[in-house]
């Protein structure tokens, strides 16, 4: 079996989105918590334990977590509210990973709008599966099993910055 | 020459342990259900030769009990989405046996990680 070289569980960035904030980001040397920055996150995972281990990692910081149970949800989600962030698990009933993504970048460009940093969360770092992340319009890669340091450290690399905080 | 009997998946006298967060106590219960659940289902799948079902459930019990401290869990998930994939129906009734055994007897440990 290939392994991508970075099965170390870190996330790996796809360089897909050239153009995203989080891309002009320097990655931080030690996680922080956060104190005052809110970020809106969606999470999407059809598996119900994820969804509440995820939000327990949240607990004591100031993001904002809202979830979805499959891949549709988190379209419909995208069109009616505003995230800086979403984390999507890859195999889902309904619609998976890779369809919502491709969903949600097509949306965007016929929009017009500032693509949404997506992570996938994936239990695979299979090159291919990595490579089909990369197509789909993923901005990063996330190996499970997902670790609390490792995810908090993700989202402010990859969140888009809040208006009110770039101006701080 | 003597057979040797094949030796239990985990002994009564060494049940198998897990090192698991003691944030996540509270989700444990509901953990364990699920994971039970799961087996069932597998287990009524491999009947009726569902292997795409049977893969896919593992893969998502591989992520899940990785993220949540069952390396074992991990592993034996990761073996039956193998044998899913292969539709290898005797390799996964000795998964199913396996993790069933090692839901019984798992010993948590709940530790400041």
């Amino acid at each position: 079996m290939r392994k991508t070289p970075f099965s170390d569980n870190q996330p790996q960035r796809i360089d897909a989105l050239k153009t995203s904030v989080a891309a002009q980001k320097p990655a931080p040397n030690h996680f922080e918590a956060p104190t005052h920055t809110s970020i809106a996150i969606l999470l999407v995972d059809d598996m119900e334990d994820n969804r509440l281990l995820i939000t327990l990692f949240m607990k004591g910081t100031t993001y904002r977590l809202d979830t979805a149970e499959n891949g549709a949800v988190a379209v419909d989600k995208l069109q009616c509210g505003t995230y800086d962030l979403v984390l999507m698990d890859i195999q889902m009933p309904v619609m998976d990973g890779y369809q919502a993504t491709l969903a949600i970048r097509a949306w965007e460009r016929e929009q017009g709008r500032v693509p949404t940093p997506i992570i996938a969360l994936t239990a695979s770092a299979l090159t291919e599966d990595v490579e089909k992340c990369q197509a789909a319009g993923f901005t990063a890669h996330l190996t499970k099993p997902i670790k609390k340091t490792t995810l908090l450290e993700a989202i402010p690399r990859y969140a888009v910055t809040p208006p009110l905080e770039k101006a701080i | 020459m003597r057979d040797t009997p094949s030796a239990p998946p985990y002994p009564e006298s060494r049940p198998p342990v897990a090192h698991v967060d003691a944030s996540f106590e509270p989700l444990i219960p509901k953990f364990m259900t699920n994971r039970k659940k799961e087996i069932a289902t597998m287990a009524e799948a491999v009947i009726h030769n569902d292997f795409d079902t049977i893969r896919k459930v593992a893969h998502g019990m591989k992520g899940v009990s990785g993220s949540y401290g069952f390396p074992a869990m991990t592993a034996a998930a990761a073996l039956l989405e193998q044998a899913a994939k292969s539709a290898d129906g005797d390799s996964i009734n000795r998964q199913l046996t396996a993790l069933a055994s090692y839901l019984d007897q798992v010993q948590i440990v709940y530790e400041e990680l």
